[in-house]
């Protein structure tokens, strides 16, 4: 009895550890499936990941327009004859904006007292500065609006007409019986 | 979306603490990620699938690490990966057109550059993640398994944009546990508001002041001076008020965020500034790059080497341009000046002394740093050294010592510790803070900043391109 008694317990621990062996390979396959996911996520994110930034570069990219060639496409199609060239100076007194914030700026502004004409480039760092500067335009507009409103009934026309647009990181602001097509040459470029 | 907004602080955070105290603990970390998430994508709504994706990547990857324990090629191999992966993203979108136009001016060819726009606050949540990825493999930490933790810390809106810099480990416990209430709260709002006021009252304000100055085709000496000063404190209260918000807004969800800065222009040398300005990115730095290096249990030749290397690296992460790069090699060259040859002189000057030779040296470096290239500020310099220069003095420099007289002296003594010295003075009647002249200070502090925001337009962030 006590020999078969034995034997039994003997019987169960070799079954035990022949079910364990035969359960390995299925761990260790359970571990590498495990794995394998692991990996296609891993690697399948950095291919997303490729994906977007392609699209971004197709959709989004700056592409080539350098400053000097939107800058000469604004000046371009802009009547200078009454205007001045602004410097940074004229930049932070007229819009409050410093110049050294941004990549590149070119402002025109008219050089008649009742004069409303003005043009402004700007090419911001990042595209996280186009409010900011935007904001200052607005403002900029919004002075004028009350300095003109009630007796400049043609100032008040052109600034209803102005444009203010965002294209990138290139910021645009026309006052001028030219608006559009300043717009266009500028659209032309960027 | 800015901090110093109307549109954040009247609608965004009101309803953002609103749903945090309102939802049931476990869900606390969901209502901040999405909240997080809105907070990103209100400015960048492009660039919020590139962050999503590096969480999911860094989150696969950390699991992969921790998959990996014990196999010491395996997780070294998966760490490489996963590093190199990040630093490219960084690289490519903060770099890639620096390097192009690099390429293009030295070598015979002309790669055409069709640069993106730098997704904001991705060096700080790239460095973030990187943390979190290099301990896994380090196994100071544990691995994040629930998703919504991770995308917590990568996201989380009070430090996202401009830092501080928060090492996974330093809020690992606070992630899953933490204890939220009403002094914690009100410790926040006031740090909050502390910041605000930094940002919106002095360093916007100082700002126009440098604006004014360096708009000047011509300037004095002392012109160029004053204006040289007025970017020191902006710089200054700028990105000390923006890391007062992010430690506020912090303590007002519950968590404990380490100090960013200390008094840095009280520094006795630069390398006493240097433990006081962007602590955060100063440790970064040296848990993840300078210690692997060596550090200073290295001979003379590679310590050198290790610091050079380190401050390169430090101003690169600044930007993509060659001021930032003499900026870093500029720290670098004092710093190893310091050790090795003034270090214990430097200890013995009185501390009028250090501290003046710490602001000169800080001062010189800021020009440098402000660019907006390293042309325009050798020039700048030159002025402020006479070369260039219209005469020693003019009147648009008493204009502006005149015209803000005040803020200077505000300026002067907030950037050291007498204003919290003279706080506890006259706020603590014994042992308790007098309750009625605390609210007053603060309510009115908060007023007079939100009046700021809504008349004035000029209001950037200087360390949001970084």
């Amino acid at each position: 009895m006590t020999t078969s008694k034995k034997e039994t317990v003997r019987d169960r621990k070799e079954r035990q550890e022949e079910q364990q062996i035969q359960q390995e390979p299925k761990k260790v396959k359970g571990q590498q499936k495990r794995a394998d996911l692991l990996g296609i996520l891993r690697y399948g994110t950095v291919g997303i990941l490729l994906v977007y930034i392609i699209v971004l570069m197709a959709v989004k990219g700056d592409g080539n327009t350098s400053f000097t060639e939107a800058e000469a496409a604004v000046e371009g199609a802009v009547n200078t004859t009454k205007m001045t060239k602004g410097s940074g100076r004229d930049l932070k007194r007229l819009y409050r904006l410093n110049a050294g914030d941004y990549e590149n700026v070119l402002l025109y502004y008219t050089r008649e007292t009742m004069g409303v004409e003005e043009v402004l480039l700007i090419h911001v760092r990042s595209e996280n500065d186009t409010e900011a500067v935007k904001a200052a335009i607005e403002k900029r507009r919004q002075i004028q609006f009350e300095n003109f409103e009630g007796y400049g009934a043609e100032q008040v026309s052109l600034l209803d007409s102005s444009i203010i647009k965002t294209k990138g990181r290139y910021v645009l602001f026309v006052v001028s019986p030219d608006a559009e097509r300043i717009e266009k040459a500028f659209d032309h470029v960027v | 979306m800015l901090f110093s907004s109307v549109v954040f602080l009247f609608t965004f955070l009101p309803l953002t603490i609103l749903l945090y105290y309102l939802a049931p603990r476990k869900a606390r970390n969901a209502v901040l990620l999405a909240a997080s998430l809105i907070f990103y994508a209100w400015g960048e709504p492009v660039y919020i699938f590139l962050m999503l994706l590096s969480i999911m990547f860094n989150y696969f990857s950390g699991i992969d690490l921790a998959r990996n324990e014990g196999r010491k090629e395996e997780q070294k191999k998966s760490l490489i990966i996963t590093v190199i992966v990040n630093l490219l993203i960084l690289g490519f979108f903060k770099y890639y057109g620096f390097l192009v136009e690099n390429m293009n001016a030295v070598l015979p060819v002309q790669i055409p550059v069709r640069k993106l726009e730098l997704p904001i606050g991705i060096s700080f949540y790239t460095f973030q993640t990187l943390s979190y990825i290099i301990d896994v493999y380090r196994g100071k930490v544990n691995v994040l398994i629930n998703p919504i933790d991770f995308g917590t810390y990568v996201t989380m809106f009070p430090q996202l944009i401009a830092g501080p810099i928060v090492r996974y480990a330093d809020v690992e416990e606070q992630l899953r546990k933490r204890r939220e209430n009403i002094y914690k709260f009100g410790q926040g709002a006031r740090l909050f508001i502390v910041g605000l006021a930094k940002k919106v009252l002095l360093a916007n304000t100082v700002g126009a002041v440098y604006t004014e100055a360096a708009a000047q085709a011509q300037t004095s000496v002392l012109t160029a001076w004053i204006g040289c000063i007025a970017y020191t404190f902006q710089i200054y209260y700028d990105f000390s008020g923006y890391s007062d918000m992010a430690l506020g807004l912090g303590k007002m969800f519950g968590f404990e965020f380490l100090q960013n800065f200390r008094y840095p222009y009280i520094a006795r040398s630069v390398t006493d500034f240097w433990r006081r300005w962007h602590i955060s990115l100063g440790n970064w730095f040296r848990e993840y790059v300078y210690i692997p290096l060596g550090g200073n249990r290295v001979s003379i030749a590679r310590h050198i080497m290790n610091l050079m290397i380190v401050w390169i690296l430090t101003g690169l992460w600044h930007g993509a341009s060659w001021n930032f790069v003499v900026w870093g090699l500029y720290y670098g060259v004092i710093l190893i000046i310091e050790k090795y040859v003034t270090g214990k002189l430097l200890a013995k000057l009185p501390e009028v002394i250090g501290v003046l030779y710490c602001m000169f040296l800080v001062m010189i470096g800021w020009v440098l740093f402000a660019g907006p290239g390293l042309k325009e500020a050798v020039v700048y310099l030159g002025r402020m050294f006479g070369a260039g220069a219209a005469g020693i003095v003019d009147r648009q420099a008493l204009y502006l010592i005149k015209s803000n007289w005040l803020l200077w002296i505000f300026l002067v003594a907030g950037s050291t510790p007498a204003v919290h010295r003279l706080g506890q003075v006259l706020l603590w009647d014994e042992e308790r803070e007098a309750v009625a002249p605390v609210a007053v200070l603060y309510l009115g502090m908060f007023l007079v900043s939100v009046v700021y925001l809504v008349t004035e337009s000029y209001n950037p962030f200087l360390y949001f391109r970084f």
